[in-house]
């Protein structure tokens, strides 16, 4: 498992470094800020000007490892199906660069009402990515999975994960209050005996039983956006201390837990 | 900013399986907090909040009580924290329960007193009771009952020293939810100016507590304006709007300020107006249950570099640490 955070403008990358954090993904709009990062988020409304634009041999070039398709504000089938067109037309492109594309769950909004949309769940994104895969001819795009995304549909998390299981190859730690996207620290929300949250817990075990390679990576801006400057470095450091957390118990668990059967 | 930063947190979650308290203290020594605000409250789940309520723990008498506690006493000391506030159970009052109340009153109460005062805490949080939205409540019911309530507690104030401080409650309604005692600030003046002026001395405070405020949505303004100097004791926690959440301040908002958290700049900027001199302290348990149990000591470090931000902020006016 690699961990690390998600760049963003409201820390500065020697803030995050040192706290001991690395930075391993950032938004493709943030990308030449974040110096260089293994995992790059683009919007799916903006791929196809990108890639245009050149930025395959951008990112390739910076050392992307993993182009996440970020599909919030997805609709219906209608815009899946475009967007699944597209990717196939991008499919060669990805191929010759070496990056590996995961597609992330999100969620749409209409009238400031949230709903899954084409892609919020773990089942519509696995039949979204095996039809993909099957008209790319091999298994080229696997899956991001944003915990924040799915807890603002009040979803039960780790069953919509096992719905994807081995497929996810970017796991977005982002925490929220069920209401609002906010991007923040995870288990901030947690409340004991309560289920209106995310289970932290059963995701870290699910999690322990995913391969190895997986990327594990704070998507909390909201973090960032929301405290004083002054407190940027001590934020920095409880989510330092979470990643410590998250490394040493997968890997207990790895050791532990039986093998599981993960689709 | 210099030595005299006061910062605290709550104890409740954390000492009550009486496991290693030395140990707990000097994690919280650790963390950097120099107080703790005693959770008295966590001894005694009152019948009416909670079906596991049981007041079985204060049945032993006040020696039993003291030698009980005296473990936390040395430990305290040793860790080399100061105890500047203690929470009494809660409710007091419940209509229709004359035998839980009686015990409350007669039992209960005047043993947190006693513990408080073995501890060194200068002020006791006790809640007033509600009886507004009881059947034929009113708010003149619940001033009156609560009146003669706490005018019944002046002797013993007085004789142990430890001042009581009224808090700005809520209660959840049918539609969510609405305002308790002492939530209006002008109602919380109207307690303690009875009161002190009944005492002849100041006997009692107030405790602003930034989590219910922000579920009533109320400003800090009023309450700082009205309250001024009589604010002796913070509860800080923040919430989501909706929930009691009791979690780290900044964690509720996100990218642009969204979300229901707590307005923390109007915070800072009204206890800054009455030049709030007290210990900034934090009633931030869930935290302690939210977090995994090793990542309780990055938390509890977290929680008080927020209380020395505050302290600066409040202090002078800005938010720059030194």
């Amino acid at each position: 498992m690699r961990t690390g955070l998600q760049y963003n403008i409201h820390v500065t990358k020697n803030e995050i470094r040192n706290a001991g954090i690395d930075i391993l993904g950032a938004e493709y709009e943030e990308y030449p800020f974040a110096g260089s990062a293994a995992v790059v988020r683009i919007s799916h409304s903006r791929l196809e000007q990108a890639v245009l634009d050149g930025a395959l041999d951008d990112l390739s070039l910076c050392g992307a490892e993993v182009l996440v398709i970020e599909t919030i504000g997805l609709k219906d089938a209608r815009e899946a199906e475009d967007l699944l067109k597209l990717l196939i037309r991008c499919a060669p492109g990805f191929k010759d660069r070496g990056l590996a594309v995961c597609i992330e769950n999100g969620y749409a909004e209409e009238a400031g009402k949230i709903y899954r949309g084409a892609l919020g769940d773990g089942t519509a994104l696995a039949a979204f990515l095996g039809s993909l895969n099957e008209k790319a001819g091999e298994e080229m795009f696997g899956a991001a999975f944003n915990v924040g995304c799915a807890r603002l549909l009040r979803l039960q998390i780790t069953e919509h994960m096992k719905a994807l299981g081995k497929k996810i190859r970017v796991l977005y730690l982002s925490d929220n209050d069920g209401r609002y996207d906010l991007r923040q620290m995870p288990y901030t929300f947690t409340t004991v005996h309560s289920t209106n949250c995310a289970q932290w817990e059963e995701i870290l075990e699910y999690v322990s039983s995913l391969p190895e390679e997986i990327f594990v990576i704070g998507d909390i801006r909201g973090t960032f956006a929301s405290s004083p400057a002054e407190l940027k470095g001590s934020f920095l450091d409880l989510f330092a201390a979470v990643l410590e957390e998250w490394n040493s118990s997968t890997k207990d668990r790895q050791i532990t837990l039986p093998i599981e059967d993960v689709k | 900013m210099g030595e005299d930063i006061k910062i605290g947190v709550q104890t409740k979650g954390l000492i009550e399986k009486r496991e290693d308290i030395a140990g707990v203290f000097r994690m919280i020594r650790d963390a950097g907090f120099g107080f703790v605000d005693f959770s008295l409250d966590s001894y005694y789940t009152n019948p009416a909040v909670s079906p596991k309520g049981s007041g079985e723990f204060f049945m032993q008498d006040t020696q039993e009580l003291l030698d009980y506690f005296e473990e936390h006493r040395t430990a305290l000391k040793e860790a080399g924290l100061l105890c500047s506030q203690v929470h009494a159970p809660y409710p007091v009052y419940v209509e229709r329960r004359k035998k839980q109340n009686d015990f409350m009153e007669n039992e209960v109460i005047p043993k947190c007193f006693a513990i408080a005062e073995s501890l060194g805490a200068p002020y006791m949080v006790i809640h007033p009771s509600k009886v507004r939205y009881n059947k034929n409540g009113s708010i003149e019911k619940e001033k009156e009952l609560n009146l003669k309530y706490f005018e019944t507690l002046i002797p013993i104030i007085k004789e142990t020293g430890v001042k009581v401080c009224f808090e700005n409650l809520y209660e959840t309604g049918e539609e969510g939810i609405i305002e308790g005692p002492c939530a209006d600030p002008r109602e919380a003046l109207y307690y303690i100016e009875t009161l002190n002026e009944r005492a002849g001395e100041e006997c009692f405070g107030f405790c602003l507590d930034s989590g219910h405020l922000n579920l009533i949505k109320r400003g800090f303004a009023d309450f700082a304006s009205i309250l001024g100097e009589h604010i002796k004791v913070l509860h800080i926690h923040d919430n989501d709007g909706v929930a009691d959440n009791h979690q780290i301040p900044f964690t509720f908002r996100g990218i642009g300020q969204t979300g229901n958290g707590v307005d923390w700049d109007n915070y800072l900027q009204s206890l800054h107006a009455v030049s709030f001199d007290g210990v900034y302290s934090f009633e931030t348990f869930t935290v302690l249950g939210g977090f995994p149990g090793s990542l309780r000591p990055a938390a509890l470090k977290c929680i008080y570099e927020v209380g020395r931000y505050f302290a600066s902020y409040t202090s002078m006016g800005t938010g720059l640490l030194k």
